[in-house]
């Protein structure tokens, strides 16, 4: 299925800009076309992620201890999953402050994706009933 | 290779060193940065670089700007309970 057959099917184009959009942060605005847009949105989020993740330890991620945390860290893409898988454990260090800015860096990455899916679902949207010529 | 690997997998796996002074404040901004930049990519109906920049900058500030309002305001009313 190409991309311009794609945008002809509603739910299955929707669905893919959303899994996009979460697999890679941004990803969902490369498939709208919206280059610049999933560019800036990539670097971003995943900055932001990264930078969570050096301040306070891959042990931010915690889906055991931090579950409320964890389910918006969730959001920056699957891969936290993984992340998680190895960090339940609880073999990586992570306390105090250095715990609290990570987990606040990491969560906001998440939250800032889920806002990108959002958008890029309503692009994908208007792609589509404009190729619809509605 | 390896070596560089496993320098880059070290530094991801012990927290760095943050204090509990006002200088750990300073952790605000490039998340401001971050809100500031996504919101804009998101809202913005066509990037333009230069316009972009602008728009992002000026969000930047008021989200800094505003925290330190409201911080100002915690410490007038703390001031005031402890009259």
């Amino acid at each position: 299925m190409t991309e311009n057959n794609l945008k002809k099917y509603y739910a299955p184009y929707l669905s893919a800009t959303a899994l996009a959009g979460w697999a890679i942060p941004g990803g969902g605005y490369f498939l709208t076309g919206e280059i610049r847009r999933g560019w800036i949105a990539f670097i971003t989020i995943t900055a932001t992620f990264v930078t969570g993740l050096y301040v306070g330890s891959l042990g931010v991620v915690d889906p055991v201890g931090g579950y409320w945390w964890y389910l918006a860290q969730v959001m920056t893409s699957p891969v936290v999953f993984l992340i998680g898988e190895q960090t339940a454990a609880g073999g990586f260090p992570v306390y105090g402050k250095p715990a609290e800015v990570g987990q606040i860096y990491t969560s906001i990455a998440g939250m800032l994706n889920l806002l990108c899916i959002v958008k890029e679902v309503h692009t994908a949207h208007i792609i589509h009933k404009q190729e619809k010529g509605d | 290779m390896h070596l560089l690997s496993a320098f880059i997998l070290a530094s991801f796996s012990h927290p760095i060193p943050i204090g509990t002074n006002p200088a750990s404040l300073l952790w605000l901004l490039p998340l401001s940065l971050a809100v500031a930049i996504i919101y804009k990519v998101t809202k913005l109906s066509e990037i333009k670089p230069a316009e972009f920049i602008k728009e992002v900058v000026v969000l930047f500030a008021t989200i800094v700007v505003f925290m330190a309002l409201i911080g100002v305001g915690f410490i007038f009313v703390s001031w005031v309970i402890n009259l």
